[in-house]
Order: structure tokens, then sequence, then C-alpha cells
């Protein structure tokens, strides 16, 4: 069998892959959300490569090689983060079992990093920026040619590195927590970043931070391949450096192919060794001896599995950095305090889903343990609603408490905004248990790039917005109709009433589905 | 007359249009080691989960220490002891978490539970791994805590699904003292497998499952009496060629993979 079979069979394998995965029983919800999330990414695709073409085009007679190259270092960027935070479909330990070469195992992986359909959008994007300068300056387009192709391949090689380091890394707890916070950081540093953005001209006529990434990034992989376009005759500083660049990559890869394929083997029970102290007298809700198990046992699986806490928190913590960096107090920002803090909430009630959405997701095979124990499932469920809501809402009071504390809210904003939080907390916790049951989700705690809740469960989530605009609407028209500051207070009261009959409803709707549809959760979760 | 402690009348299982289970009759007596045998894709595991609450029958009854399963579900789980097929283990909890928190779940006080677990696991041999997670434990290590989480609450009646697959020679040896001493006690144990010598064994009587259907039940003497084997010779028929009598082996085609 040739190389061009093994492939062929490699692409037909990722499609096979693809396809099997809209195949699962029950998923027509699934089906259709992934239907739609096509079509939405098929539009990115085209605007965001004649997005990177146009720009190229438009700018490059005023900006010169600077703009391709912070388009370059766009491209640079998101391609090696996919290797973070996008799924691989396909394990190449298993590859490695098959009867190859070593060379064409390491020639599969390579051409594996070129399929992928993220780094195949980038090299689009290449090929747009490409067009852009050959359209707007033909002479340089024969440079760009080469020096894209180098940059392409370092970044292929770089990105087939990256994925297998990342591989290894999420093997063990520890570093699969390293990735959760880092992805976190990551978030709050492109925060950071976009605001540093919105400040450009600022800090690029006078900081000397700008003296100091300049020259870094005309070494750097993006630097070279654009700032090589300016350079008369050949650029030869450029090329030979991304060949070094590609080159190292290569001889990293080749290493770490190589342990792979001499059967060096990563798995979970290779690297967790870890002891840890028992700990059998938690008490929590106290005069139930079953919710205190329940609860303490759903309070280790969380600390086990703090990547749900994070992708809670990644939410309001992103979104309201602006509003934390601004240096004000209560006198300086009038309302506005009161507004940012109950967008906090509502980005945190939203954050709660993603523990809520997907109740029994981390627990595996331990699902059928609920069921031949001799407890009600709407007890099960309560236990794990108390213990996501007692996270979220503690989380929610220690933030609440230091605004208040500073004076930045006001009393009466502090108790509406919490009872409302309140509310809509109870709400998602019920109707999570709906959606939990409905498009439950194993999550698998070896690969930290999955998602911790069903994509239907996920567009479902986003109705928490709706619901919450329509209340804040509701209280806002109320204060400004009949001029009522205590009204939002009277609503959300209104709202906490109806959200316990609402929870009352949905959980008992959540077991009688469960009770009917066992084996297609097992077949899920236990799988 | 000996009390029966599990009842099945006309059970039936249907996924969509495939028949798992159908028309299965049984009646497990107190302190009787039942094996439930059958070819792959028989039924067993079907009904093994119907018979424990994990999987509604399409249609049927079933009664456990002559309790309706249906509407006295926690009280028959409460006096039951289940090894599923996957182990329902919490994996992410270390050995000793796990069965203080499964006690627990049965309703044993804390004292009780944390004692339980401590000869528990003294007695399977897993006190060196008491804090390790158990998704760290060898496939036997994971069978001998999935059973020690099953007796836990000390249940009157044990099922078990294929309970000594995976396992090596000495976890076996340390599982079957348990049941032995178990059925001793008084218990009862409703248990599948597929190795035949286990069965034989260990089990007092055996029901052979295939299709969905019982095609044989009672002791392994009744069994015997009830099948002959032509051309035979006159000793005792061994379990295996009684099943395969009874659920028909396949006749090997000499011409099958001539590749090969």
């Amino acid at each position: 069998m040739t190389g061009t079979n093994h492939l062929w069979l490699l692409i037909q394998l990722r499609w096979r892959i693809f396809l099997n995965g809209l195949r699962k029983k029950n998923r027509q919800a699934e089906l259709g959300v992934n239907a739609v999330g096509s079509v939405f990414v098929v539009i990115f695709w085209i605007v965001s490569t004649a997005a990177f073409g146009g720009v190229t085009y438009t700018q490059l007679e005023g900006q010169g090689t600077q703009i391709v190259a912070i388009l370059l270092w766009v491209i640079f960027i998101t391609w090696q983060l996919e290797a973070i935070i996008s799924s691989s479909g396909v394990n190449f330990q298993e590859i490695a079992r098959y009867p190859i070469s070593f060379r064409l195992y390491l020639f599969l992986n390579v051409c594996y990093g070129i399929f992928d359909p993220s780094a195949f959008l980038r090299m689009l994007w290449l090929l747009a920026v490409w067009v852009g300068i050959a359209v707007a300056k033909p002479e340089w387009k024969i440079a760009a040619a080469g020096l894209f192709a180098l940059f392409a391949l370092f970044n292929v090689l770089c990105h087939r590195v990256l994925s297998g380091l990342f591989r290894r890394f999420q093997t063990s707890r520890k570093g699969r927590e390293i990735i959760a916070i880092m992805t976190l950081l990551m978030g709050v540093f492109f925060q950071l970043a976009i605001r540093t953005w919105s400040r450009f001209g600022r800090l690029h006529s006078s900081s000397s931070l700008t003296n100091f990434l300049e020259p870094v990034g005309r070494v750097a992989p993006p630097g070279l391949a654009a700032y090589g376009l300016g350079a008369e005759g050949i650029p030869l500083w450029s090329i030979s450096l991304l060949v070094l660049y590609s080159l190292v990559a290569f001889a990293w890869l080749w290493r770490q192919s190589q342990r792979i394929y001499q059967g060096e083997i990563y798995s979970e029970s290779a690297v967790v060794r870890r002891r840890r102290k028992v700990q059998t007298r938690w008490v929590f809700v106290g005069g139930d001896p079953i919710f205190d198990a329940i609860v303490e046992k759903e309070f280790r699986y969380i600390r086990q599995n703090l990547r749900v806490v994070f992708q809670m928190l990644y939410v309001p913590v992103v979104a309201m950095i602006p509003i934390l960096s601004q240096r004000a107090s209560r006198a300086s920002m009038g309302s506005r305090m009161d507004f940012f803090h109950g967008l906090f909430a509502a980005f945190l009630v939203y954050g709660a889903t993603s523990l809520a959405y997907n109740i029994f997701g981390m627990d595996h095979t331990g699902f059928s343990r609920w069921l031949v124990s001799p407890i009600l499932l709407r007890k099960v469920m309560t236990g794990k609603n108390l213990t996501h809501g007692a996270i979220v809402a503690a989380i929610y009071l220690v933030v609440s408490s230091g605004m208040l504390a500073f004076s930045l809210i006001s009393w009466l904003s502090f108790i509406t905004t919490t009872i409302a939080f309140a509310a809509f907390l109870i709400v998602i916790l019920g109707a999570g248990n709906m959606v939990s049951v409905y498009w439950p989700k194993r999550i698998d705690p070896g690969q930290p790039r999955s998602q911790v809740i069903s994509k239907a469960a996920g567009y479902s989530a986003l109705l928490t917005f709706v619901f919450i605009a329509i209340f804040v609407g509701i209280a806002v028209l109320g204060v400004k109709k009949w001029d009522f500051q205590w009204f939002p207070l009277a609503l959300g009261v209104a709202t906490l009433l109806l959200a316990l009959k609402l929870y009352s409803f949905w959980s008992d709707r959540a077991v009688n589905y469960l009770q009917d549809h066992l084996e297609e959760m097992s077949s899920e979760l236990c799988s | 007359m000996p009390e029966i402690v599990l009842e099945a009348r006309g059970l039936r299982r249907t996924f969509a249009s495939l028949v798992a289970v159908d028309s299965l009759d049984l009646t497990v007596e107190r302190q009787q080691f039942y094996g439930f045998l059958g070819p792959n894709g028989a039924g067993k595991s079907t009904t093994i989960k119907m018979l424990t609450g994990l999987l509604r029958p399409t249609s049927g009854e079933i009664r456990i220490f002559g309790l309706d399963l249906e509407n006295n579900s926690v009280e028959v789980k409460r006096r039951i002891g289940v090894v599923p097929e996957g182990l329902a283990l919490f994996e992410r909890l270390s050995g000793s978490q796990l069965l203080n928190f499964v006690g627990r779940m049965y309703g044993l006080d804390r004292t009780t539970a944390t004692q339980r677990t401590d000869e528990l696991l003294d007695f399977m041999g897993l006190t060196d791994s008491a804090d390790k997670l158990v998704a760290d434990y060898s496939h036997g290590m994971k069978k001998k805590t999935a059973l020690a989480a099953a007796v836990i609450h000390r249940p009157e009646m044990l099922f078990l699904d294929e309970p000594f697959e995976g396992v090596d020679a000495i976890a076996a040896t340390t599982l079957k003292g348990l049941l032995h001493r178990f059925i001793e006690r008084g218990g009862t144990i409703f248990l599948t497998s597929h190795v035949l010598e286990v069965v034989e064994r260990l089990c007092t009587h055996i029901g052979i499952i295939q299709n969905g259907r019982l095609v044989a039940g009672g002791s392994l003497n009744e069994l015997r009496a009830g099948v002959t084997i032509a051309g035979g010779d006159q000793s005792p028929l061994t379990l295996e060629e009684i099943f395969l009598e009874v659920v028909g082996g396949t006749k090997q085609d000499a011409g099958a993979l001539s590749w090969l």
C-alpha cells in the first residue's frame, strides 16, 4: 500500500468520523443546530477570507508591509491557538499501531495538519492576503508567494508540535487545570489587547513597548514573511530564518512523533498517581445524609474538573474587564455601577449554564449508580442543583459584597439585583434539568478542548438573555413610566415566586422524561 | 416452601423493531445462586437491566421480595445490590470516597459507612489503593470495588452482570469467596456470565436465554436430565455441553476462511 493510499484513507477516516458524529440517537436538535452552525461557519469563512483580501488591497498602499504583518500575526496566532481550543478527530497514537513505516507516519502527521479545517481556513486567509498583494503591488507577488509558502509550512509544523504537546499535557489533571486557567487568562489577555488596540495611536506614538516589540516582531515568523516583502531583491534574511524556524519545528515534530511511534503512551493512568486524603465528614444540608452525600460527591467532582467552573467564570470575567478597569467611584459613575452590577449578575447566570445544563455529564458510568440506588431521581437533581447553585451564588455574593463594601452600588440595587439573580438562577437550574436529560453530553476530562454542554444546550442557554432582557425591559419601563423606584424589586419578588414554580414543574418533567429514556441517557453518558 | 425472591412474568423489551427480550418468565428462590447464560446478544444484559431498574420493560411484571418493582422501586433497590454492565462507578472519586458515598446513599450513617468501607477495602486487598482515584484502578480492582459497592449496605439479593469478565485468577478467587459467604448468610445471587466453568462451579440454578426467550431453566441436574446428546457417552454432561446443545452450537465450515 502506498503513502498516497494511506493519506486517502486518513482523509476518508476524518470524513467518516464527522458523519458518524451526526448519527447519534435522538439528536435531531443537535443535527439542526449543526446544520445552522455549518451555514454560519461557511458564511464566516467567505466573509473573513474576503476581508483579509480586501484589507490587504485597500491598506497596502497607505500602510505598506505593516498591515501585512498585522494580518499575518492574526493568522499565526489563530492557527496555533486552534491546537489548544479546537478538538481533533484522530488520535495519532492509534495511527502508529498500523503497519506503516515511521517516515510514512510522520508524513501522515504533517498532512493531517494541512487537511485540518482550521489550517485550511488560515491558508485561505493567507491566499487572500497574497491575492490582495498581487493586485495592489504586482511586483511583490513572487516574493510573497515564496515567503507565504514558507510561513504556511512553518505554521503547519508548529501546529502539529503544539497539538502533540497539549495532548500530552492534558493527560494529567494538573495539566488540564493549567490549560483551563491559561484559556481563561487568554480570554482576559485578548480583552486587554482589544482595549490596547483601541488606544493604538497613543501607544504607537510614544510607548517604549512599541520600541521593544518592533524588533521582536521583525524576527518572528509573521514579521519575517511580511517585512521581507519590502526588501530589495531576494529577501534572503527572511527566507533563511523562516527555513530555520521550519527546520527546528520539523526536528521537534520528528522527535515527538518518534517517541509516540516507538510506543510512548499518553494515558491518564500513566500520569495521575496522586494520593489524596480521605475526608468523609463534610456536612452540607444537614438532617438528610443522602443529600449530604450527593452534595459532597458533586463538590468533589467539580474540584476534580475545575474546567467547568472556569468555563462558567469565563463569560462574566471577560465581559466585565472593561468595567472593572474603570477607575471610578460611585460618585463619579452614578447609577452606571448599578447597571454594571446587574450586567455582571446576568453574565454570571448565563455562565452558570455550563454547570446546570449538563448535570450528569461528568458522571459517566456513575450515572447508572444513581439509577440502581434507592433514591428518587428528583432528589439527585435537587442535590446537584443545590451544589451548582451554591457555587454560583457564592461567586455572586463575594463580588457583590465587595462592590457594596466600597459603596459602588446602592443597597436598593443590591437587594433588587440579588432577588432577580436568585430568580434567574433558579430558572436556569430548573431549565437545566430539562436540558440535561434532553441533550446530555459526556464530559471527557482528558479532552479540555471538548465542550461541557451540547451544542443544542448551548443555544438554549442563549435564551437566558432573552428572558433577562424582557425582565430588565419591564423593570425600566415601570420606573420610567410610573416613576416607581421600587418597581424592579416588586417585579424581582414576583419573578422569584414564578421561578420556584417553574423549577418544580421543569424538574418533574425532566424526571419523567428521564424515566422514559434511560437507555438513551445511559448510552450517551456511560459509553 | 422456599421463599420466592424474584419473579418475572411475561417480560418483554423492544428497541424499535428489535425484540431484545420476549415473554420471559423467571423465578428465583432465596439462597439460590442463579446463573443466567446465553450467547452474545441473547438478551442477558437487557434482562438484568430491567430486573434492577436500569431499564423499563416494554411490558411484563417484575416482583422482587413480593414487591412490584415499578411501584416500589426505591424499597426494592434498598434491599438489592447491583454490579451492572459498565460497573457504574464514579471514577473521579477515590476508592474509599466512592464506597463511603455509596454506603451513605443507601442510608448508612457516616460511622457505619466508614467502618464498612475500611473492612471491604481490606477484604478486597484494596487498602493500599484506597486513596487513589478509581479511574487509576486496573480492571480487576474496579470489579472488586463495584462488588464492594454492591454489598456495602448488606443487601438480601445481588445482581451481577459479568462479574468475572476480565478479572485475573487472584481477583476472581476473592470475588468468589465473597459471593459464597453472601449465599451462606442467606443471600440470593442472580448472575450473568460467559464463563461456563465459573457458572458450573458456583451456581445452584441456571437459566439459558436465546433470542430473548428463556429456552432452559432449573438446577444443573434438572438440566442434565432434560438434555441428551445423541451418541454421547454416559458420563454426566458438562454445562458447556448442555449449553451448546440447548442454544445449538454452530458447525464449523471447513471451507470458511480458507485464506487464513
